[in-house]
């Protein structure tokens, strides 16, 4: 304990681990150096099953209806979830962080794999739950082989994630096989200046002996833990096991591990090739698709992503590698690019790892900002990752930047001097040192699109209506990298999300873009209840969502409903009754997430947002907005004038055309909003209706005093 | 012309294969299941299974993914 200045500690009884519970959530106050045990109630079990429920259910009771992201009763909640931890089947490391977001003003989820949410299980905690801010930088460690917390003077000025990890696990590692059984949260310097601030999370990799980092991006939540004054938390927990959920009945997870396991072993690399190239194998195939967004979502496709495709990452990570972020996972996608030397930065010449690309980020700093050198979409990455800021927030903005600056909205003068021309990554990079210093138009930047887009307008005097069609975010959260123009059902998957449009609620474009499965409204609605319910079934239980669909058994499309792989649905209700002991079916699983999903909605109206005006997609997600984007796809979009609309495009000027096909674009959407909203059992405002929430049992007193004004 | 998915359609040619067909539609994702006329065609046969003028395909892509 030398040179560590504890200012609070908590001693606490250790325990076991019941049935994927510890039955306890940790409560940490910043203002007064409180520590404390909540216990988990049946009804939390019951209603929230654990998680993401737990996570809005803490952060519900600890805030007023007028609480902002940067007031000290905002809580930072980090969830595991019953399911979590079991280190037989894969994907089951994600912690889930649920806080105010500093972007949306709304709740946020972001979830994160790594060993934290199971280490944080075997420390004794099902969640952990930190409200007040810190009055000096601080860390907090869960020590859960002695049973204490403590808060304690950062002992590090260091703030950047891969340098700082790697201090806190040397500072509490007795030595270098221990590192296995400590993780850590961190965000970095830019995170305590933008709103675009991220957490990562870390794993010791045992091959590498290094400490390795992932990404909890969306939403602000590095930016809510550096204004806490958190350096960083801890948590250690000695020999985590697949029996440390004490599960009730193993032979049923025995079951559904093998069977999976032997379906990555046999199949992987005929299908995604996740243990080699991870999800940045979807940059070509999503460019093949005219899905690979473009200079700010304006194109689907470029000439030169070939040289972002999987084979330069292929080449790049490290392979012949078990390269997972869980100890045990058998899909292993988590890859790195090792011996790496920024050019530019605080890092410049240094040897670093790079954490990935994953698609998202190769996607973002890349085609969509018109950057095709991978090296400089890695340095990008590398300095976002410890810099603390969210790749997708940070790429979809820039890019945004980037076309106001092509289209003279912006000039140098407001820039301070650089040059956002479309793939200009070195304006990109000091944007990011800049935000990391907290100085400059980087600090622009990193007040993310929402805010941007009224600032040019109203400072520098741009059409405010342009600039609202191509500020490519909804609900203030940037969107991911996927072009949605041809798929309605993805316009609503993005757009009806929660928490914004992150493709973690819906991906639904092939389904209805390319395979014609969900041709109708109610098609469409049907498959807008069920995908995003079944999606939040994996932040409940503290899982990772890629071996659901990221592998598929080899049978899998002569199923009934093949989207839905039913075989793996089947593989957690297994683990469902395996750790827990309750038998459940596929549609009670659906319901689990029904509860927490209609929560999160009144969590939103409460405050002051979850109504229907807040679900409407920016138009560049729905069509084109610019005469280059209508003529670069003029077939499509004539023929669309002709067979849905009614109109001959001949004699018809192009600006005719972009507002016809708006006009019906922006239609359908509409009719879209209709049929989900009806279909989640919502009023035509996008509110649950009473019975909606009687249903599902969260009728809570205060949810039916809050929505009841909203029921016409 | 061989139509597909209800939704696309491709010029039929002397002697195209499935293979051919995702080739010109450039599906190049690689969980897909892929009927001719109702009949499923596996995997191994896509590179010399013959498609006819006038046929219908299925090419189903298996992921809800992102």
């Amino acid at each position: 304990m030398e040179n560590r200045k504890v200012l609070h500690q908590f001693t606490y009884e250790l325990r076991p681990v019941k049935r994927g519970y510890a039955n306890r959530t940790l409560y940490i106050n910043l203002d007064n150096g409180a520590i404390k045990s909540k216990p988990v109630t049946q009804q939390m079990k019951a209603i929230f099953t654990g998680g993401r429920g737990f996570g809005l259910w803490l952060l519900w009771n600890a805030i007023n209806d007028h609480s902002k992201w940067y007031d000290p009763e905002n809580d930072l909640v980090v969830a595991n979830g019953p399911i979590c931890g079991t280190l037989s089947y894969p994907g089951t490391g994600k912690s889930t962080i649920v806080t105010l977001s500093p972007l949306t003003g709304s709740v946020i989820d972001s979830n994160v794999g790594g060993m934290f949410a199971s280490l944080l299980k075997g420390a004794g905690w099902d969640a952990m739950e930190i409200q007040g801010k810190a009055d000096r930088e601080v860390i907090i460690v869960i020590d859960g082989d002695s049973g204490t917390v403590t808060i304690e003077e950062a002992p590090f000025t260091e703030t950047n994630s891969h340098i700082l990890t790697a201090k806190l696990f040397n500072m509490l590692a007795k030595n270098e096989r221990d590192k296995r059984n400590i993780s850590t949260l961190t965000a970095g310097e830019a995170a305590e200046h933008t709103l675009i601030g991220m957490i990562n999370a870390s794993w010791y990799d045992v091959r590498r002996k290094e400490v390795r980092l992932k990404q909890a991006g969306r939403g602000g939540t590095g930016r809510v833990m550096r204004d806490k004054k958190i350096k960083g938390v801890v948590v250690r927990y000695t020999g985590w096991n697949a029996n440390s959920n004490n599960p009730a009945k193993p032979e049923l997870i025995k079951k559904a591990s093998q069977r999976i396991v032997k379906e990555i072993t046999d199949l992987d690399d005929q299908q995604n090739q996740m243990r080699k190239v991870g999800t940045a194998h979807l940059v070509e195939i999503m460019d093949d698709y005219d899905l690979l967004p473009v200079h700010n979502y304006r194109y689907g496709s470029h000439p030169e992503a070939h040289k972002l495709d999987s084979g330069i990452w292929k080449s790049l990570f490290t392979q012949d590698m078990v390269d997972g972020c869980h100890y045990g996972c058998a899909l292993s996608c988590s890859h790195a690019v090792d011996g790496f030397r920024p050019r530019t930065g605080p890092y410049k010449d240094k040897i670093v790892i790079v954490d990935g690309p994953e698609y998202e980020t190769a996607a973002g700093l890349g085609a969509n900002m018109g950057v095709f050198n991978p090296l400089d979409v890695l340095e990008l990455n590398f300095y976002c990752d410890t810099y603390g800021i969210d790749t997708i927030s940070f790429a979809s903005t820039t890019a945004f930047v980037m076309e106001c600056y092509e289209e003279g909205i912006i000039n140098d003068q407001i820039t301070g001097g650089l040059q956002f021309n479309w793939g200009n990554a070195n304006a990109a990079l000091e944007a990011l040192h800049q935000m990391a210093r907290g100085e400059g138009f980087g600090l622009l930047v990193g007040l993310g699109s929402h805010r941007l887009k009224t600032l040019f307008a109203e400072a520098y005097g741009g059409d405010a209506h342009f600039l609202n069609d191509i500020a490519v975010e909804v609900k203030g959260l940037e969107a991911s990298e996927y072009m949605t123009k041809e798929s309605l059902a993805q316009q609503g998957g993005y757009a009806l999300a929660n928490k914004g449009p992150q493709h973690d609620e819906a991906w639904l474009i092939f389904m209805d873009m390319v395979n014609n499965q969900i041709p109708t409204f109610e098609d469409k609605a049907e498959a807008l209840h069920y995908f995003p319910m079944w999606r939040t079934w994996f932040s409940l239980h503290g899982l990772c969502k890629l071996p659901w669909n990221d592998i598929e058994p080899a049978n899998n499309g002569e199923t009934d409903e093949p989207a839905k792989v039913p075989e793996h649905v089947e593989n957690y209700t297994w683990l469902h009754e395996g750790v827990t002991g309750i038998r459940v079916t596929g549609d009670d699983l659906i319901r689990q997430s029904e509860r927490v999903y209609n929560f999160q909605r009144v969590f939103n109206l409460r405050l002051g947002f979850g109504t229907r005006q807040y679900d409407m997609p920016p138009y560049r997600l729905v069509g084109p907005v610019t005469a280059d984007e209508y003529e670069s796809r003029a077939e499509r979009y004539d023929k669309q004038l002709q067979e849905d609309i009614g109109v001959n495009p001949d004699g018809l000027n192009i600006a005719e055309r972009i507002a016809l096909v708006r006009k019906y674009r922006e239609g359908v959407y509409n009719q879209l909003v209709d049929a989900v909203y009806v279909r989640r059992g919502w009023t035509p405002n996008g509110v649950p209706t009473l019975a909606t929430l009687k249903r599902l049992g969260i009728d809570f007193p205060d949810v039916v005093k809050l929505v009841a004004p909203f029921q016409k | 012309m061989v139509w597909i998915n209800d939704k696309f359609e491709v010029t039929w040619e002397e002697g195209m294969t499935v293979d051919r067909v995702r080739e010109k539609l450039k599906f190049s994702f690689r969980m897909l299941v892929i009927t001719v006329n109702g009949r499923l065609v596996p995997r191994e046969k896509w590179k010399n299974f013959p498609v006819q003028d006038g046929d219908e395909m299925k090419i189903l892509h298996m992921t809800a993914g992102g």
